[in-house]
C-alpha cells in the first residue's frame, strides 16, 4: 500500500516532468537553425508526447496535435497523420487538427486517383444528427406534457428513445469498424492474401508512406485494408500504423 | 589417404582486424595410390577448439592441384572472432603409410598473426532537408485549455437532456401558482365588492343577494340561494370552522325568517351582521 500511494503521488509529477521535457524539446527544435539538430529535438519531443499518451487519462486533442506537429516536423509523416487522425477522433470539429491533417495529407505521394477526397462527410456526423434528433424529440415530448397532449407526448418520447438507441448502435458500430490505417513505409506491396507468397494484383498501386486506408480485418501479422480507390488487399502489420482504440 | 605426404600452411594477410578474412592455404605434398590421394571431402584438419577463435569457411574455388610438384592446395577463409587470437594453430595430417604398414601423423607449424579491434566506423553525416510547414505546426496547443471534447459533448448532451423537463416542470409550476394567485385575487375582489355594497345598503333582500353572490364567487356555491342546511354542508366542505358555520347558518335562517314573515325592513342592521360574517370568512385560514 505505501508503494501504491507513493506511485500515485509521484505519477502527476512524472507526467508533468515529461510534458515539460516534451515542450522543451519541441521549442528547442523550433529554435534550432540546423535541420538535423532540429529533427533530433522533434523526435525527442514526439517520443515524450507518445509516452504521455500511453496514459489513457492524459489523452486529449491538444496532446495529439502536439504529437502530430512534432512528428511532422521530424519528417515522420505517417506518424503525424496517425496522430492528427487520432486527435480528430476526440475532437472531430477541431479546426487546427483538420487543417494540419490536410496539409500533411498533401505531402503524401498518392498514385493517380487514389488520393482520399478532401471533403468527405465525417463518420461522426450521422451519429450526431441522430443524437440531435433524439434530443429534439425529447424536448418536444416535454412540450407536449406542458400542453397536456399526452398522446403526442408518448409519441415524442418513444421517437426519442428509438433515435437514442439508433445513435448508440451507430456509435458502437463506428467504434468497432472504420479503423484507419496509415502506411508507414515506402514501396509496400498490396498483396492478394496474407502472405509474401501471394501476388500483387496487376492494377494495385505500390503503397507509399503516409497513404491512408481502412482496416477490414486482421489475420496473424497481416492486415486486410481497403484503399480510397476501393482496392482491397493485404499488408504486413509492421508496415502500417493502426488506429489506437480504447479496447485494444 | 594413403601414401607418403607432408603438410604446410600459408596465410595471407597475417595482420587483420577482428572478423577480417585471412586466406589459409593448406599444402599437401607427396604421392600415393591415385584412389587414396588427398581430397577435400576427406580432410579433417581443424581441431574443434579452433571454432572458438575463428569462423572457418571453405574456399573450394581456390583449391589447386599441382601435378608437377606432387602437391595439393586447399584454401579456407578464416575470420578471427576476437583480438585475443595470436596465431593460426598448427595442423596435423594423419594418413596411412603402406611402406610402414601403419598410420602416421605429420604436422604443419602454426602461423603467428596479429589481430586488432575493428576501427569504429562513423556513419556519414546525415543530410536532413529542412521541413517547411504552416505556422500552426510550430505552435504547441495549450494543454490547460485542451479538455477532452467528448467530455464537453457529454456535458452539452446532459444539459440538453435535462433542460426540457426542468423548463416544463417549472412552467407548469409557475402556471399553477399563477392560477392560484389569480383565484385569490378574484376572491378578495369578491369580498371587497360585497363589503362595499353592504356598506351602502340596509335592505334585507339586497343584503341577502349580496351575501349569496359573495358565497357563489368565494366558495363556488353552485345554486343562487342555497338553503341553510346546504350552505352548512358547502362551508364544511370548504373547511370553514364549525363556529363560523353556525353563525352563517343562523344568519341565513334569520334572514329567511324575516323575509318570509313579510318584514323586509327589519329594525336591526343585517348589512353590518353580513359584513362581519364576510370579514370572519375572509379571516378563515382555509379561504386565504
Amino acid at each position: 500500500m505505501p508503494a501504491l500511494s507513493v506511485a500515485l503521488t509521484a505519477l502527476p509529477v512524472l507526467l508533468g516532468a515529461s510534458l515539460a521535457s516534451a515542450e522543451a524539446s519541441f521549442h528547442a527544435g523550433v529554435a534550432s537553425g540546423d535541420p538535423a539538430a532540429a529533427r533530433k529535438h522533434f523526435i525527442a519531443a514526439g517520443n515524450d508526447f507518445d509516452q504521455l499518451l500511453a496514459h489513457r487519462h492524459q489523452q486529449s486533442p491538444a496532446l495529439y496535435r502536439n504529437l502530430g506537429n512534432a512528428r511532422f516536423l521530424a519528417g515522420q509523416l505517417p506518424q503525424a497523420l496517425a496522430a492528427f487522425r487520432q486527435g480528430l477522433l476526440l475532437a472531430p470539429d477541431d479546426a487546427v487538427l483538420r487543417k494540419n491533417l490536410e496539409f500533411a495529407r498533401s505531402r503524401v505521394e498518392y498514385p493517380p486517383g487514389a488520393r482520399p477526397p478532401a471533403n468527405v462527410w465525417p463518420k461522426w456526423l450521422f451519429a450526431n444528427l441522430l443524437l440531435g434528433a433524439a434530443l429534439l424529440a425529447h424536448a418536444l415530448g416535454w412540450l407536449a406534457w406542458t400542453k397536456r397532449r399526452h398522446g403526442w407526448m408518448w409519441f415524442a418520447f418513444a421517437l426519442a428513445a428509438l433515435l437514442a438507441i439508433a445513435w448508440g448502435v451507430k456509435k458502437v458500430h463506428d467504434l468497432r469498424s472504420d479503423t484507419f490505417v496509415v502506411i508507414a513505409k515506402d514501396d509496400v506491396p498490396l498483396r492478394r492474401g496474407n502472405g509474401d507468397e501471394y501476388p500483387t494484383p496487376p492494377d494495385a498501386p505500390t503503397l507509399a508512406r503516409g497513404m491512408e486506408a481502412r482496416l477490414l480485418s486482421r489475420r496473424g501479422d497481416w492486415l486486410q485494408i481497403r484503399l480510397c480507390s476501393g482496392q482491397v488487399g493485404w499488408v504486413q502489420n509492421r508496415t502500417a500504423l493502426v488506429e489506437w482504440k480504447a479496447e485494444h | 589417404m594413403a601414401g607418403a605426404y607432408k603438410i604446410a600452411l600459408r596465410a595471407e594477410p597475417q595482420a587483420v582486424h577482428v572478423e577480417d578474412p585471412i586466406t589459409l592455404v593448406i599444402r599437401i605434398t607427396g604421392d600415393g595410390p591415385p584412389e587414396h590421394q588427398p581430397k577435400r571431402a576427406l580432410l579433417r584438419l581443424f581441431p574443434a577448439r579452433m571454432q572458438d577463435d575463428f569462423i572457418i569457411q571453405p574456399l573450394p574455388e581456390k583449391d589447386r592441384r599441382l601435378p608437377g610438384e606432387n602437391a595439393w592446395e586447399f584454401a579456407y577463409r578464416l575470420q578471427p572472432k576476437h583480438e585475443r587470437v595470436t596465431a593460426i594453430p598448427g595442423l596435423k595430417l594423419v594418413y596411412y603409410r603402406p611402406a610402414f604398414g601403419k598410420y602416421v601423423t605429420t604436422y604443419a607449424s602454426g602461423i603467428d598473426i596479429k589481430v586488432t579491434p575493428r576501427p569504429q566506423v562513423l556513419p556519414p553525416p546525415e543530410v536532413v532537408a529542412p521541413v517547411t510547414a504552416p505556422p500552426s505546426f510550430y505552435e504547441l496547443a495549450p494543454m490547460g485549455q485542451a479538455g477532452d471534447r467528448r467530455l464537453d459533448g457529454l456535458i452539452v448532451a446532459a444539459v440538453l437532456l435535462l433542460t426540457p423537463p426542468l423548463l416544463a416542470i417549472g412552467w407548469r409550476r409557475w402556471k399553477h401558482g399563477n392560477g392560484v394567485r389569480v383565484e385569490q385575487q378574484k376572491r378578495s375582489q369578491a369580498a371587497r365588492h360585497a363589503l362595499r355594497e353592504l356598506d351602502a345598503v340596509n335592505d334585507l333582500e339586497t343584503v341577502v343577494a349580496v351575501v349569496n353572490a359573495y358565497l357563489r364567487q368565494r366558495l363556488n356555491v353552485p345554486m343562487a340561494e342555497p338553503a341553510p342546511s346546504e350552505l352548512e354542508r358547502i362551508l364544511a366542505r370548504g373547511g370553514v370552522s364549525k363556529a363560523l358555520r353556525r353563525r352563517v347558518v343562523e344568519f341565513a335562517r334569520a334572514c329567511d325568517a324575516l323575509r318570509f314573515a313579510g318584514n323586509a325592513s327589519p329594525n336591526g342592521t343585517p348589512s353590518r351582521e353580513a359584513m362581519q360574517l364576510i370579514q370572519a370568512l375572509e379571516a378563515e385560514p382555509c379561504l386565504r
